[in-house]
């Protein structure tokens, strides 16, 4: 299916190809006026791009194109608009042999310019916030960097938190992305490099990598992958994602993303290549593994006894999160001799009035808990608690009082739900309260027989899983003893040889 | 496809330890009685000595399975003929043992669930786990079953010493004698080494240097494993009631109460049993598929998957009863171990060296 929809997609760019081809290629002309008129009939009915037109010396005509609300008005009207205007132009023109290259010199020796006469690349220029000045009488156009577009500052990361840890996030501008970057890593050796993704947006794409720790097959698959998406549109990182990754129809993720500079840079540091998107805070780093979405980021700036504790609080709570539920299916269905008699007892007198079937139970009892987690997230702020209000006091205690459910499942499904919010990659916990469905299917049919099963098939899958050739499950399987420490227990810095072969 | 060398320890301690606790002690214990375990020992010796053989004819032919091999040496026709009955072995072997373990599963855990339905489940996940990544998935997949096994068996061992009753094991040695235990340890000895997977799986590995301790560790990991838990089994029980119970070692776990919080732990024991049944059973499948690509000269061994699975799964369905899954296990200590693990590999072992003289002396 995925097939069909990329090639339909390519037919369409085609055509839009073909149409917009003719004037595209061609370079602009010596007239002022056919200039002109060719941008207008290029810019048809966009009332934000602006045509300025300056007479000089009766004869000098100028031709300033930008789009209003993306150029810095103030330096065009000091830089060229008043020296014009008041001084002509300047003297001593005999050694410079055009207008253009005398701007060039005298108006903007300060910002960064480009003298092109292609048509497609001027309107690119333009469109991406750059000024750009036609001479009559000269086939070139002078492209001067005046870009002022409004963004967001820097502010705290709202979805990963960090106890100890830089506060700054990425933002939604490439630029000030990349400059985090370079000031966490100031080597020469930090190379990024850009790309444009999508045949309308265009959108900027910062391929981020440290030489020599990188893994070059790694690198040269994502720069593979990322030229070979053919998309009319790039709006955020996540659609760059669904065309890098491997296995679309595995509930696991095979790309993190992070919205923290000193995330990605500790990722780049460990070979890893992180991919910046214009337009979104969120960056993507690959290769991705298992364990990766179990760490959090301060994991490595805390002192070492309490992470190794915590980690394993983390990994016992993923555990729980996804088979709590299950599990309490398959003990008091299946195997209730395992169960405490006194236990046992208690649950079965609690059930004595429910009406479903405990599978029913946890199941109605998960469907509910993950509508209200969407609810939640959907609502507007004030109404937030509402949510939380309703949620708990008739789900929790009036389902119960009134009989529906039994106490035992508000329980498990609380706990498990509770222990699925403990993982650290938000995007990480969705295959795992998507894996708990099928499994509290399995346990409610077969037990724990059911749950061995279901658990292998999600062993077999993740065996199999790669991320840009990664092993996912890397370092535990395929076997690194080095690797596996740092699983198993966060060293002490001091004990760990930092050798970018943690993946 | 790769493998490497831990895995293969995993692969081999694995594939073992599931199918002799599960199927070994019982029988070793009728024969020798309280000395079952020394007859696990003597049997282990025995076992590692025919690894031996077995890695030893492998590293002869480096990247080359025993298919391949065996044609180089003697021809298109002999070598296909000569490799018949081990895949016969491969193919009827997962069935039997999906057989036992599902009955086994059956009996204990779903007795409502036809038995039809447990096969198709394994079968299921394990044409997945082959298909998908064939002999690197299952390496991976041993590498984290193993030791979980393995840590299972401790905690089970420790959490019985409460039921230890010392003088279940004496007087040792004196009541059966040499014979008997040498008796009961041909059977064991047998399994220890693999359905002569070594075989074929020594050629995915990459570097052959340390394959031989590497095998030796893995059957020593086994020996060790199923000779504490035989020891387990008759110091909790002794000799007369372990030898009347069938799957001795899982009625021992039973036992186990500690405060009244942790026990019928066995259906614990179960659940850990499915993964390495899963791994065993896909080792064989994989192997007598790749190897049947191998003779037939099929380019993609998965398509062959597609025949073998099903031929597996009626082979499983179609066994009666428990009496013609016995009848195989003496046809398999009488005839088929001695033909393809020991006789055969010899025989081959012994022309590799001829060859191998005769290309030294025309160099």
């Amino acid at each position: 299916m995925g097939q069909f929809a990329k090639s339909d997609g390519r037919k369409k760019l085609n055509t839009n190809d073909s149409k917009s081809t003719e004037n595209n290629s061609q370079t602009i002309g010596k007239s002022i006026l056919e200039n002109e008129q060719m941008f207008k009939s290029l810019f048809l009915h966009s009332s934000d791009i602006m045509y300025r037109e300056i007479t000089i010396h009766d004869q000098t005509k100028l031709l300033m194109i930008y789009v209003d609300g993306m150029v810095n008005t103030d330096m065009i009207i000091s830089n060229i608009l008043e020296p014009l205007m008041y001084k002509g132009l300047p003297q001593g023109l005999g050694s410079i042999e055009s207008v253009i290259e005398m701007f060039e010199q005298e108006r903007f020796s300060v910002l960064q310019t480009k003298k092109v006469s292609n048509i497609e690349e001027i309107s690119d220029h333009i469109l991406k916030g750059n000024l750009a000045i036609l001479v009559d009488g000269e086939h070139f156009a002078l492209l001067a960097d005046v870009k002022k577009i409004e963004t967001r500052s820097i502010s705290e990361s709202a979805i990963e938190p960090v106890l100890r840890g830089s506060r700054e996030s990425f933002t939604e501008n490439l630029r000030t992305n990349t400059t985090m970057m370079r000031r966490i890593l100031a080597t020469p050796k930090l190379k990024i490099e850009s790309l444009k993704i999508g045949k309308l947006t265009k959108t900027d794409v910062a391929v981020v990598y440290i030489e020599g720790i990188v893994a070059p097959p790694v690198l040269n698959e994502v720069l593979k992958r990322l030229k070979c998406i053919q998309t009319n549109g790039i709006l955020e990182s996540g659609i760059i994602e669904q065309y890098l990754e491997e296995a679309p129809f595995s509930p696991f993720p095979q790309i993190l993303n992070s919205e923290r500079p000193d995330v990605a840079a500790a990722s780049l540091l460990e070979g890893r290549v992180a991919i910046l998107t214009n337009g979104t805070p969120f960056s993507l780093i690959v290769p991705m593994t298992f364990w990766s979405g179990l760490q959090a980021p301060d994991d490595y700036h805390q002192r070492f006894l309490f992470v190794a504790m915590i980690r394993w609080v983390r990994y016992i709570f993923t555990i729980l999160s996804v088979f709590l539920p299950c599990i309490y299916i398959a003990l008091t269905n299946f195997h209730p001799e395992m169960v405490p008699p006194e236990l046992m007892l208690n649950i079965a007198s609690l059930r004595e009035s429910a009406p479903f079937p405990t599978v029913i139970e946890v199941l109605l009892m998960e469907f509910m808990f993950e509508g209200l987690q969407e609810a939640g997230l959907r609502l507007p702020k004030q109404i937030g608690p509402l949510v939380s209000i309703v949620g708990a006091l008739v789900i929790g205690e009036a389902a119960v009082s009134a009989g529906i459910i039994s106490a035992p499942v508000v329980i498990v499904v609380a706990t498990g739900g509770i222990a699925s919010f403990i993982i650290p990659r938000y995007s990480f916990s969705f295959p795992l309260r998507m894996l708990r469905f099928p499994l509290i299917i399995l346990s409610g049919i077969l037990g724990i027989f059911g749950i061995a099963i279901g658990i292998s098939a999600i062993l077999i899958h993740l065996l199999h899983l790669q991320s840009f050739g990664t092993p996912y499950l890397s370092p535990v399987a395929p076997l690194k003893m080095r690797g596996l420490k740092d699983v198993l227990l966060r060293w002490p810095q001091k004990m760990v040889k930092k050798e970018g072969d943690q993946l | 496809m790769k493998l490497s060398e831990t895995q293969l320890v995993w692969v081999i301690a694995t594939t073992e330890i599931i199918a002799m606790i599960g199927l070994k002690i019982t029988p070793t214990i009728q024969i020798a009685k309280q000395d079952a375990w020394l007859s696990m020992l003597v049997g282990g010796i025995i076992g590692l000595a025919i690894t031996f053989l077995a890695v030893k004819l492998s590293m002869l032919h480096p990247h080359q399975t025993l298919v391949q091999y065996s044609q180089e040496l003697l021809g298109k026709w002999l070598g296909r003929l000569i490799v018949l009955p081990f895949l016969l072995a491969w193919f009827i072997l997962p069935a039997i043992l999906l057989r036992s373990f599902a009955d086994f599963i059956h009996l204990v855990l779903l007795n409502r669930t036809p038995v039809w339905l447990i096969i198709l489940l394994f079968i299921g996940l394990m044409t997945y786990l082959t298909y998908s990544s064939g002999i690197m998935g299952i390496g991976r997949y041993c590498e984290l079953v193993g030791p979980s096994i393995i840590i299972t068996l401790f905690i089970s061992f420790l959490l019985n010493v409460r039921n230890i009753k010392w003088h279940h094991i004496l007087p040792i040695y004196f009541d059966s004698g040499e014979i008997n235990i040498l008796k009961g340890s041909i059977a064991p000895a047998f399994w220890f080494s693999g359905p002569f997977v070594l075989l074929v799986i020594i050629s995915f590995i990459q570097s052959p240097k340390k394959v031989l301790a590497k095998s030796m560790l893995g059957v020593g990991i086994t020996v060790f494993m199923v000779c504490s838990s035989t020891l387990m089994v008759l110091l909790v029980f002794g000799p007369n009631l372990a030898a009347k119970l069938k799957f001795s070692y899982f009625v021992s776990v039973r036992t186990i109460d500690i405060l009244s919080f942790i026990q019928n732990a066995d259906v614990f024991i179960m659940f850990i049993w499915v993964f390495g049944v899963i791994a065993q059973s896909s080792l064989y499948i994989f192997i007598a598929c790749y190897e049947t690509a191998n003779c037939l000269k099929v380019k993609d061994w998965r398509k062959i998957i597609w025949f073998g699975i099903p031929m597996i799964f009626i082979t499983a369905i179609v066994i009666p009863d428990e009496t013609a899954i016995t009848l195989f296990d003496k046809y398999w200590t009488a005839v088929v171990y001695p033909l393809c693990g020991i006789l055969i590999p010899l025989f081959l072992l012994i022309i590799s060296y001829f060859k191998k003289k005769e290309r030294v002396k025309s160099i």
